[in-house]
């Protein structure tokens, strides 16, 4: 595997999944790119993560009381699924449909919605926007249970068209009308109340008692439409497929202008978006082929570090390069920490701040964040102990010299491509350490803190916040 | 020591339920004192032992992140000094029934008497202290004040090999039975740590397991296996044959029932949910069993415990007719 194929398939994961270590980049060395893709968008060919480990050593997971440490559950399975793109494809409907878990503080109902998007987020858009419509979360979250035949409420039908699936300017105010009484009636079952055994789950009704069943118009067409036939029109709009190749765009190639101003500014990459879209509307909604395509473009392959890194991707690939909470968690491992890490940095998983979603870009990024985007990074590389620095320091070989440890440590932790001046700083600190000295253990325990610096100044780059 | 010849089951019928969410949560096993009933917690919602009495009284508290991080087992001796296993800590942490502390011992590693994330505990016949020592894939042996008696087992899934062992116990032969967590069966070991027989295999039918947690036996030989991901506790009578599974049949417990009846919307909302679903396990943890024939399932994963009451009568040789070398259809 030359450098260059190397430093692609890195890329690849970092996108298509939260990155990978040297090791996992090794095992994936006698695959082309090109097979990588297709396993990427066939997770069914991995094993399912084995959780077992997980709930033995934090067994809250086994209850359903508390969001965080699910959403620190989701980190952890980021962080060791051999499904990449699944969890990633989860993030991205999530970061899309929005539902935060304030309103409900359902747990159950919030990690299902979740458990929904890893079952159907490589399926077709049609599934996905129906199993959005069902789903009890996303129901409480948009007050379609409130929504009656003799008192329609429309949160959901105009949230449904102008945030899910065609947004502003496609659609009129009577459309939204028109798609919530088509909604009425779709409900869910009362879940029993928290006190004193914990939640349980709801699930999805259809109360047809209280559906209207008169005709409605809907994008010009005429029917005694329900909330099915609603999704089936809207997934036939090529405001639609826009839409959603626009969301696969910003969330996979290269950061767009937020979701607000996209009926306003072009797409930054017409002609990429387009293509795409044709790709999802001749293939009935579904959304492998599109990824498909996607990963294997060129502009896919040449977008390296045009995206800034969300949150948990942060978090995940660098605790991918530690080798920290991997399948059997070390002592003292809470994964319900993992979720206020991410948060902190302004990304609280299943709890996205309005129905809008996260800003992405440049917008992850401001004093605050970043400060504890960098202090995460390097406190990760404090312990020597950890088993991803270990890894680090025995590739590394007997003696590095001056001249190489910046390449060298850039090579293990990415491949990562730095800027002129960040080279120049780390370099300086090359050769204020000078050749280092890994020929025996007691070389290793005298000199591993030296690497790990090295380790520490390339995290905390501005290169280092762009996947 | 003499087990009956035979028994006649008449049922489980279903005892009643302790504990309650923020009293007792996220319950991983339980001991007895005179008159407390001690539980131990461990998750987001506090690592320490509960106290608690037959009437469902929150007595308050013992131990917490101060002594131990992830608790594991629980043992209670005649005096109602507890003793905890630290999963984080390598370590076996003592308290009085006060909660003042005695003593920690354990440290981590693979020698003899040396600690790999001790699990589950139960006391032999002369009080010593048998314990699962999960990484290390062994069953140990210490005196209560940490003197190292004896160890067996090693990783593998062969006969007497173990991987991750979880809850154990003791019979009253001295027969030690292990819930051989990661192989999904439960082994039966000699006093000195020799192999006599396995239960079960991977899956979700009958006698089948998925993660076996922990593993109790009555006076009558009766095995009980919480089977952990099968969200059910199984039963095996003392020849190791299927008998039936306890899935959970939980009624509300003296502290609930006050909640409930105090708060008008949760009243409400149990009076229109499901109600089938609060009585089901969810997780079961520990099982345990006393002399009085009582079954304590931990309800990990609903913050209560489940008692049932064995009822059964015993019976001698002369009152069932001899085992048949065949079946019979003609049972009338």
């Amino acid at each position: 595997m030359t450098n260059n194929d190397l430093a692609l398939k890195a890329h690849l994961l970092r996108r298509a999944g939260f990155g990978a270590s040297r090791f996992e980049l090794e095992q994936i060395s006698d695959k082309s790119y090109e097979e990588i893709v297709e396993d990427l968008v066939h997770p069914e060919r991995f094993e399912e993560i084995d959780e077992d480990y997980l709930k033995r050593y934090n067994p809250e997971v086994s209850y359903h009381d508390g969001h965080p440490i699910h959403a620190g559950r989701w980190i952890w399975r980021m962080i060791n699924t051999k499904r990449p793109l699944e969890e990633k494809m989860t993030l991205f409907w999530h970061h899309v449909f929005a539902t935060g878990h304030y309103k409900g503080d359902h747990t159950p109902s919030t990690i299902g919605q979740i458990e929904t998007f890893r079952e159907n987020g490589l399926t077709d858009i049609k599934q996905i926007l129906l199993d959005l419509a069902k789903d009890p979360h996303m129901n409480y979250w948009l007050d379609n249970c409130e929504n009656h035949s003799d008192q329609p409420n429309e949160n959901w039908g105009r949230e449904l068209l102008e945030l899910f699936s065609m947004g502003v300017g496609n659609y009129s105010e009577e459309d939204v009308k028109q798609a919530a009484r088509a909604f009425t009636g779709w409900t869910f079952e009362q879940p029993l109340p928290l006190y004193p055994y914990g939640h349980y789950e709801s699930k999805f009704v259809f109360n047809e008692s209280d559906h209207d069943n008169s005709e409605k118009t809907f994008l010009g067409r005429k029917g005694n439409f329900n909330g099915e036939d609603i999704i089936d029109i809207i997934c036939e709009e090529r405001a639609t497929a826009l839409f959603i190749c626009r969301h696969l765009y910003n969330f996979f190639v290269e950061d767009e202008s937020q979701v607000p101003a996209w009926s306003i500014e072009p797409p930054r990459n017409p002609e990429a978006v387009d293509t795409m879209i044709d790709i999802l509307m001749s293939n009935d909604g579904e959304i492998r082929p599109v990824l498909t395509y996607m990963f294997n473009s060129d502009f896919f392959k040449n977008s390296f570090y045009k995206k800034v890194k969300n949150p948990s991707e942060l978090v995940a690939g660098t605790l991918k390069l530690s080798g920290r909470y991997s399948v059997v968690l070390a002592e003292g491992e809470n994964v319900g920490t993992l979720y206020n890490t991410a948060a902190v940095m302004g990304q609280a998983l299943m709890n996205p701040p309005t129905v809008e979603g996260w800003h992405t870009g440049h917008e992850w990024i401001d004093g605050g964040t970043l400060n504890e985007r960098v202090n995460f990074a390097v406190n990760q590389f404090n312990d020597v102990s950890s088993p991803g620095f270990r890894d680090i320091l025995e590739r590394l070989g007997p003696v590095v010299e001056s001249g190489d440890l910046v390449d060298r440590c850039l090579d293990l932790i990415g491949p990562i491509e730095v800027g002129e001046e960040t080279r120049m700083a780390l370099s300086k600190y090359a050769e204020e350490v000078g050749d280092v000295n890994l020929s025996t253990n007691e070389d290793k325990v005298e000199n591993a803190q030296k690497i790990a610096r090295m380790i520490q100044l390339i995290v905390s780059t501005r290169e280092y916040q762009f996947a | 020591m003499t087990l009956p010849f035979e028994l006649l089951r008449s049922g489980y019928p279903y005892y009643m339920t302790l504990g309650q969410r923020r009293v007792t949560s996220n319950p991983v096993d339980i001991g007895f004192g005179k008159e407390n009933v001690y539980v131990l917690t461990r998750g987001g919602l506090g690592n320490e032992v509960r106290v608690i009495n037959w009437e469902d009284e929150n007595l308050g508290t013992r131990g917490g992140a101060s002594l131990f991080q992830w608790p594991a087992a629980l043992l209670v001796d005649e005096d109602e000094n507890l003793y905890v296993t630290d999963e984080a800590n390598h370590k076996v942490v003592v308290m009085d029934k006060d909660g003042e502390h005695i003593n920690t011992w354990g440290e981590k590693g693979s020698e003899p008497g040396q600690l790999n994330r001790p699990s589950g505990m139960s006391f032999d016949a002369e009080g010593n202290i048998v314990l699962s020592d999960a990484m290390n894939s062994r069953i140990q042996r210490f005196t209560r004040d940490g003197k190292h008696l004896q160890a067996f087992g090693e990783f593998g899934d062969g006969e007497g090999e173990l991987n991750m062992p979880w809850g154990l116990t003791v019979d009253q032969f001295g027969d030690i039975f292990v819930a051989d967590w990661k192989n999904d069966r439960v082994q039966r070991f000699t006093s000195e740590g020799e192999f006599k027989s396995a239960i079960g295999s991977h899956g979700t039918e009958k006698g089948e397991f998925r993660r076996p947690s922990s593993v109790a036996v009555d006076g009558h030989g009766d095995i009980y296996v919480s089977d952990w991901q099968n969200d059910r506790v199984q039963l095996f009578n003392r020849d190791e044959r299927y008998i039936q599974s306890f899935h959970g049949n939980a009624s509300l417990s003296r502290s609930g029932k006050q909640y409930i009846l105090s708060n008008l919307v949760t009243l409400r909302l149990r009076a229109e949910g499901d109600f089938e679903k609060t009585q089901r396990l969810n997780a079961p943890m520990m099982v345990k069993v006393d002399d009085q024939f009582r079954l304590f399932i931990t309800d990990f994963g609903n913050h209560r415990i489940q008692i049932y009451q064995k009822d059964a009568v015993e019976l001698s040789e002369t009152e069932i007719a001899p085992k048949m070398r065949n079946p019979i259809l003609f049972t009338t």
